[in-house]
């Protein structure tokens, strides 16, 4: 009962705004089913089943005409009914319910019109007097800066659950409260108090023992945390970097939406009507084309001919986009970017890139610059970002692809290539020394130790410093010139040399543990 | 470290007495009954001795979301059943529904299952279960099924991993409480292979120097936090390096196929991860875990049925009619399990929801009779009427399948008792 109660806040929400619910179109469809019923009559074949097909095809293009419009969401006053097989004593089937909330803290609710009853709940979910939502608020934000939460699982609160420092959980909801819910603010006395600065703690943290904070858990950074944290080393202006062409493209689709709903709802239905019979010849004879791909596609089955299957697939495909999307472009005329309205990405083309582009491909931005999730292949998917089909759905464990692609991936190189912002700095240092501590520091947050500076002077193969110019009173300008040109080149070879071994050492570094954790 | 090498020489050892059992004599020993008295409720009581488990493998296709059971496996005729037709198949008494075609054409091969029933309702808890046959807590991970077979009877390739998944989202179980070594792959492109096996711009002499370089800078960090997260991931880079230098990484790469075949198969992700299952267990992968999603069908469920089955069927029709080919389907198990089905009644959506009371799940190969039904619901689909099949029962058969002793007891860190199917007992009529 108490779902549907809390339930019954949003139920009048609709944001599936199919013919049926909205008003204007509603009346629209009405009319075109009237319409078009008779327009089934009077089929453009003789033969019955190519009659039904094309009549099936026709109405989908119609509803597919629509379709644009069903974005957006809406308000409507309808009730919450209890289902049909409700079986506990609190209620009958079928019975209407009226919203309410698990706890109360702010008075009576009242209900008049949807739109007031989502604000309600947002007030009373949002509300300091909720004992629930500060506390959850506070426990998530506790486990992201000290990994683990003062209640865990995070996302299971029940009646009696309660935290292993009950004290502390509730210090800081009033300390939440009091900031007025600025979160940043609230992070940053957290982040200020003196356990945060404390080194991990190294010993196993057990499911059942509590434990006391006596230092930040040692955390695994998180897919999006190590993705940004190589990339900001390897690419120039990583804050720059932005997928402009499909923010633009998401940009003009919503701005066609617009104008498409706008177009279709200034239209008279006599209008729509004549376009959709206009168009209607056109999707009959995409339809006689579907027809003959579906009959091959049949006998293809029957003859197990999966290749040409195929391809038929494909060719199928086109055609149905084609039908999808033929009385739109009736309606908006052909100059329009109707393929905008019905799909989420800007279409693959080819264009010539700069050397900057090419070394710097698009995709290597920022985390949050990229489509959340990412391709089950990415980088960022490997090291466990959430597939967004839950909440709380991201994983930090180790896996065999992860440690593939830190040893052999594509960013291994990227990282002190010589365009890069750490290979820049390194470049820059003259000592060997100085560019294996600008390498640390970089990488690691520290200077090597003096046993690590050793090891990594010996394990990698540095070439000897060549010997300065010697320059001679006796030389004339001409071989003092040669000389120098000759030390100065000497002295480049020298130094990609050492670069080169550079790499290796940052290699050598990107696949320690120390450098994906964090102490 | 002296624990792990120990259970790994010891599952080697079981692993090479078992494979050479099988391969030399003809006859699988009974690894659980010298070494385990068959007490209490395992698979010991019921268990006829002299079966001899030919499954070696296992491709295991997940339908993620709720596999609609009216619209697949278990169609009917009454008026629940919506638009959807029949389509008769080779063997009496088995129809299909008129989305699977194709598999209806080795009907002799597959054995459906229609009175499987659990409690578990929605996604997260459902799908768990019959990965785990446990359910979902909050303070313990369980294995899946690919890590029990590794973790219980060793992997046949020591140089590619026991058990892979593709195409899965985040909430697989993979290996759960057990080691990290008996963690699943995951793949989430099978048309693009593995990637990164290749040491690129190393030659191998340069490569291990700067292995053994990383690890010595990492000592001290490694010392310091000898913690099991931080210790799994040496075991990944072991594992991984092994695979790098194994000879049958290509098995990884589908382009070694002809066109034809892949096409034939279906260029889907779900239709390549199916044959790259196929060539994994060929290589002795033990258990290749493939998932399709997208069966959640609360709208339009008729039409999205379709889909989804449009390419499942020609998947699992292909893969069927290769392995049968290749003569490897009598040794490799094939499942296709789902964690619930769908209503019979059609919601206002035209869709139909969740229903975990009653749905089917499918076996081929692996010593499974082909052409039998087990289990039946009424004829809206609603109950069970025979033949009813928890979740466990089903994961049981599959381990029964394989050979792997249901009452071996493994331990978690935190001391508790686990068995592979929980308290499952398999379906040994269906073999």
């Amino acid at each position: 009962m108490e779902y549907y109660q809390m339930a019954a806040h949003t139920y009048g929400i609709i944001t599936r705004m199919q013919g049926k619910t909205v008003d204007g179109i509603k009346k629209l469809a009405k009319d075109f089913q009237k319409r078009t019923e008779g327009m089934q009559m009077m089929p453009m074949t003789s033969k019955p089943d190519q009659a039904e097909k094309q009549a099936r095809a026709f109405r989908q293009a119609v509803q597919d005409m629509l379709l644009p419009l069903q974005f957006g969401a809406k308000h409507k006053d309808r009730k919450l009914k209890l289902p049909h097989d409700y079986k506990y004593d609190d209620g009958k089937p079928h019975q209407a319910i009226q919203a309410g909330v698990i706890f109360e803290n702010e008075g009576e609710l009242n209900s008049s019109g949807s739109s007031d009853l989502v604000n309600q709940y947002a007030r009373w979910m949002t509300s300091p007097d909720n004992p629930r939502f500060t506390k959850v608020v506070v426990n998530r934000i506790w486990k992201k800066i000290f990994g683990r939460g003062l209640v865990e699982p995070l996302n299971d609160w029940r009646e009696d659950t309660e935290a292993s420092i009950p004290e502390l959980l509730d210090h800081l909801s009033g300390l939440l409260i009091r900031l007025d819910y600025d979160l940043r603010e609230f992070q940053r006395v957290l982040l200020n108090l003196s356990i945060f600065e404390n080194q991990a703690f190294d010993k196993e943290l057990e499911a059942l023992t509590p434990y006391y904070f006596q230092a930040p858990t040692l955390q695994r950074m998180t897919a999006e945390q190590l993705w940004d944290s190589i990339l900001t080393l390897a690419v120039p202006d990583i804050d720059d970097r932005k997928h402009k062409e499909e923010v633009r493209f998401l940009q003009t689709k919503k701005e066609n939406l617009e104008k498409y709903r706008l177009k279709v709802e200034g239209m008279s239905s006599d209008e729509l009507f004549e376009i959709v019979k206009g168009g209607r010849k056109q999707i009959v004879e995409i339809q006689k084309d579907m027809n003959s791909i579906n009959a091959q596609m049949k006998e293809a089955v029957e003859q197990d001919d999966r290749e040409s299957l195929g391809r038929l697939k494909k060719a199928q495909n086109e055609m149905r986009d084609n039908q999808r999307w033929a009385l739109a472009t009736q309606i908006m005329g052909d100059e329009f970017n109707v393929f905008s309205m019905y799909k989420n990405y800007p279409p693959k083309r080819k264009r010539q890139l700069s050397d900057e582009e090419k070394r710097y491909p698009i995709y290597l931005r920022r985390a949050s610059e990229q489509n959340s999730p990412a391709n089950a292949d990415h980088f960022l998917r490997e090291f466990g970002q959430s597939d967004r089909d839950l909440i709380d759905n991201s994983r930090k464990d180790a896996s065999i692809p992860q440690v593939l692609n830190l040893m052999n991936g594509g960013l291994r190189w990227k990282l002190i290539d010589k365009h890069s912002p750490l290979a820049k700095a390194v470049i820059q240092k003259e000592r060997l020394e100085d560019k294996i501590i600008t390498i640390y520091e970089a990488m690691m947050q520290r200077s090597p130790t003096e046993m690590e500076m050793e090891l990594c002077m010996n394990s990698l193969p540095f070439p000897d410093l060549p010997n300065a110019a010697e320059l001679k009173e006796s030389h004339t300008p001409k071989q003092k010139e040669q000389i120098l040109q000759k030390a100065k080149k000497q002295k480049e070879h020298y130094q990609n040399r050492v670069h080169n071994e550079l790499r290796h050492l940052a290699w050598a570094l990107l696949n320690t543990r120390e450098f994906s954790f964090i102490q | 470290m002296s624990t792990q090498s120990f259970f790994q020489s010891e599952l080697n050892r079981r692993a090479y007495l078992s494979y050479a059992a099988k391969g030399f004599l003809g006859v699988s020993i009974l690894p659980w009954a010298t070494n385990f008295p068959a007490t209490g409720a395992g698979l010991g009581l019921n268990r006829p001795v002299n079966y001899a488990p030919k499954a070696k493998n296992v491709i295991y296709l997940y339908m993620s979301g709720g596999m609609s059971h009216l619209d697949t496996f278990d169609p009917k005729t009454s008026e629940v059943r919506g638009p959807m037709e029949q389509v008769k198949t080779k063997t009496d008494g088995l129809v299909l529904a008129e989305t699977l075609p194709l598999t209806a054409n080795h009907s002799d091969k597959i054995a459906v299952i229609r009175g499987l029933t659990s409690t578990k309702g929605a996604h997260e808890q459902g799908n768990y279960f019959m990965h785990t046959s446990y359910d979902k807590r909050g303070t313990i991970v369980h294995p899946s099924m690919g890590s029990w077979v590794t973790r219980l009877d060793g992997r046949f390739n020591p140089t590619l991993p026991g058990a892979v998944v593709v195409g899965t989202g985040n909430q697989h179980p993979l290996s759960g409480f057990l080691s990290t070594q008996h963690q699943p792959l995951k793949v989430g492109a099978p048309g693009k292979g593995l990637s990164n096996c290749e040491h690129k711009g190393f030659d191998e002499k340069t490569f291990n120097r700067n292995l053994n370089l990383s690890k010595k800078l990492d000592h001290a960090f490694v010392q310091k936090y000898d913690l099991a997260k931080v210790r799994s991931y040496a075991d990944m880079y072991e594992d991984a390096v092994r695979l790098m230098r194994s000879k049958d990484l290509d098995a990884f790469d589908l382009t070694q196929e002809t066109q034809a075949v892949r096409d034939a198969y279906g260029r889907d992700n779900f239709g390549q991860g199916v044959l790259l299952a196929r060539r994994l267990v060929e290589k002795q992968v033990r258990f290749v875990e493939v998932q399709l999603g997208g069966w959640d069908t609360h709208n339009n469920n008729y039409e999205r049925v379709f889909e989804r089955c449009d390419i499942l069927d020609q998947a699992l029709s292909a893969l069927l009619d290769d392995l049968h080919k290749r003569g490897i389907l009598e040794e490799t198990l094939v499942v296709l399990a789902t964690e619930f089905g769908r209503t019979p009644d059609y919601n206002v959506n035209e869709g139909r929801d969740h229903y975990p009371k009653a749905f089917s799940c499918m076996l081929a190969g692996g010593g499974i009779r082909g052409g039998q039904v087990w289990g039946a619901t009424d004829e809206e689909g609603r109950e069970v009427v025979d033949g009813i099949t928890q979740i466990p029962d089903f994961n049981a058969t599959i381990a029964y399948a394989l050979g792997l002793p249901l009452d071996e007891i493994i331990f978690s860190p935190s001391r508790r008792p686990f068995t592979l199917a929980d308290k499952g007992q398999p379906l040994t009529q269906l073999f």
